[in-house]
């Protein structure tokens, strides 16, 4: 007997339907300040990894948390699998900025990591035997085994990353939104968060990632996408992007 | 040795000394598990809040013939709430906001008191009665820590996600303000039977200092939980030997062995870190 989270239980994606549809968003934060993002429209197709790129506070966080349910929205209609906004909290993992942790608090690694199985496991029972596996697997796969029994605040910011992205995985999630990933962390850290995107995207999984880190998007993912002023201001196919960028 | 042994167990040859020790192990204790969370979440403003606005429902139990306990509890859980709907609605800061309230419930408690006949039968709301504890008060303390112990229990890893990663929480349909606002309610019950053992001023001691030392040795929640009901625990013991032999205040002896507890933990932990 699983008691889920706000009495929800996993629910099936619309067969064929987008990872990400988006139609005539907008969200506003306060209204004395405008528009947070307006009349945004997007399709992300499934088993896409894209990258959401733009200055700072056009956007992009924001965007990422609507799609998670974390922040309401007014106008618009998003359709996430071709279901609403948290209409099953399994189909979706959300990764934050590093700084929206508290690292201070005394917890190890893995049972850290361990909370990405929450969705899964439910109110009043603990975690299995399975639980423990998957988790175990997925930080030798980050390398992050042997600093398993770490406390989360005697990590490094890369190691830190990788915590986020094991415990992201280990929820078996559908869609995943990264929000910065690449920023402040070791160059092997941003090899490797690329390189297990790739192995999701193989799986079928789709990433949407916000990032400051222009270089090499070409090679890491599919689709890069441009916020502007609260505006998505283009979309382009990886393709696409280089050879603009060449034309500059 | 005799003597020490004879020092030790004197004082518990008498009924009211035996019944203020189970009452002060079973608030220690549980301010200790409670109060690790009031430590790692930053709450110790609002428990502080919450232990004084209880007075002004103890004077108007009081003055209505009531029961004390009931009246501080309502008061209790009428500014949990408060506080979690002023977090959500005011523009203030929250800090701010409770800091306006509570000193004005806090103020119209002392007002009420003072136009009563009897000052001195409410001082024990200020400073705890512990030696006045009677056997009945002790069944709701143990009622208190059990109701408490087990929702902590079973709302454990809840509780203890949404204290560090909210974001996460709220991504996979955990409520955290729901969350907040029981562990408030929770809060609210313990205060209500500590103020009893060290009174209204000294409550919050009970809840940061325990789980203060605590974090200097343990690594995980649960054990710093653990360590923290322990360190109250010892120091509720000590206070009260103190208490006796030297004929001084229960509370402020049991505050103080805690703060000593407290000061040698830093110290270790600072000499280990070396």
């Amino acid at each position: 007997m699983i008691f889920h989270y706000s009495g929800r239980t996993h629910v099936d994606s619309v067969p064929g339907a987008a990872a990400i549809d988006i139609q005539g968003l907008q969200v506003i934060y306060d209204a004395s300040q405008g528009a947070a993002l307006q009349e945004v429209t997007l399709h992300v197709p499934a088993g896409c990894r894209a990258a959401l790129i733009g200055p700072n506070g056009a956007g992009k966080s924001t965007l990422l948390k609507t799609l998670a349910g974390l922040q309401p929205y007014h106008e618009g209609q998003i359709r996430i699998y071709g279901r609403q906004v948290r209409a099953c909290h399994h189909r979706v993992a959300y990764v934050p900025q590093r700084g929206d942790i508290d690292w201070r608090f005394p917890i190890n690694l893995q049972r850290f990591v361990l909370t990405g199985r929450y969705v899964h496991i439910g109110w009043f029972r603990g975690p299995s035997a399975a639980d423990y596996t998957l988790v175990n697997d997925t930080m030798a796969r980050l390398g992050l085994d042997a600093v398993a029994s770490r406390q989360i605040s005697d990590l490094s910011g890369g190691q830190q990353q990788r915590a986020l992205l094991a415990r992201a995985i280990v929820q078996e999630a559908e869609l995943l939104l990264l929000d910065e990933p690449f920023n402040n962390v070791d160059p092997e850290t941003r090899q490797l968060i690329c390189t297990i995107l790739g192995e999701l995207q193989q799986q079928g999984r789709t990433s949407l990632v916000a990032t400051h880190d222009v270089s090499r998007l070409h090679e890491d993912f599919d689709l890069i996408i441009t916020l502007h002023a609260s505006q998505i201001v283009r979309v382009q196919s990886t393709h696409e992007y280089q050879h603009n960028e060449m034309d500059a | 040795m005799d003597a020490v042994i004879r020092w030790i167990f004197e004082p518990f040859q008498y009924p009211f000394m035996v019944n203020a020790l189970w009452a002060s192990l079973l608030i220690a204790g549980t301010c200790g598990v409670i109060g690790s969370y009031v430590v790692l979440r930053r709450l110790a403003f609002i428990g502080d809040a919450l232990a004084h606005t209880a007075l002004p429902g103890v004077v108007v139990a009081y003055i209505y013939g009531w029961s004390l306990v009931s009246g501080a509890l309502a008061a209790g859980i009428f500014t949990a709430f408060g506080i979690s709907w002023m977090t959500k609605k005011s523009s203030l800061r929250e800090d701010t906001a409770i800091g306006v309230i509570f000193t004005a419930m806090f103020a119209l408690g002392i007002l009420l008191m003072s136009k009563l006949q009897s000052f001195r039968d409410l001082s024990h709301i200020l400073f705890g009665n512990i030696l006045g504890v009677q056997a009945q008060e002790l069944w709701l303390m143990s009622g208190v820590a059990i109701t408490v112990l087990v929702t902590l229990l079973l709302f454990h890893k809840e509780l203890e996600l949404t204290s560090f990663d909210v974001l996460h929480a709220e991504v996979i349909g955990i409520q955290s303000n729901r969350l907040r606002t029981m562990l408030l309610v929770l809060l609210a019950f313990t205060i209500v039977t500590s103020i009893q053992v060290v009174g209204v001023v000294l409550t919050s001691a009970l809840l940061v200092t325990p789980a203060a030392a605590a974090s200097f040795i343990a690594k995980d929640l649960r054990r710093m939980m653990v360590a923290a009901a322990i360190i109250g625990a010892i120091s509720a013991f000590i206070g009260l030997l103190i208490s006796y032999h030297f004929a001084v205040a229960t509370g402020a002896a049991i505050v103080l062995t805690c703060t000593a507890l407290f000061g040698v933990l830093a110290l270790v932990s600072r000499l280990r870190k070396r």
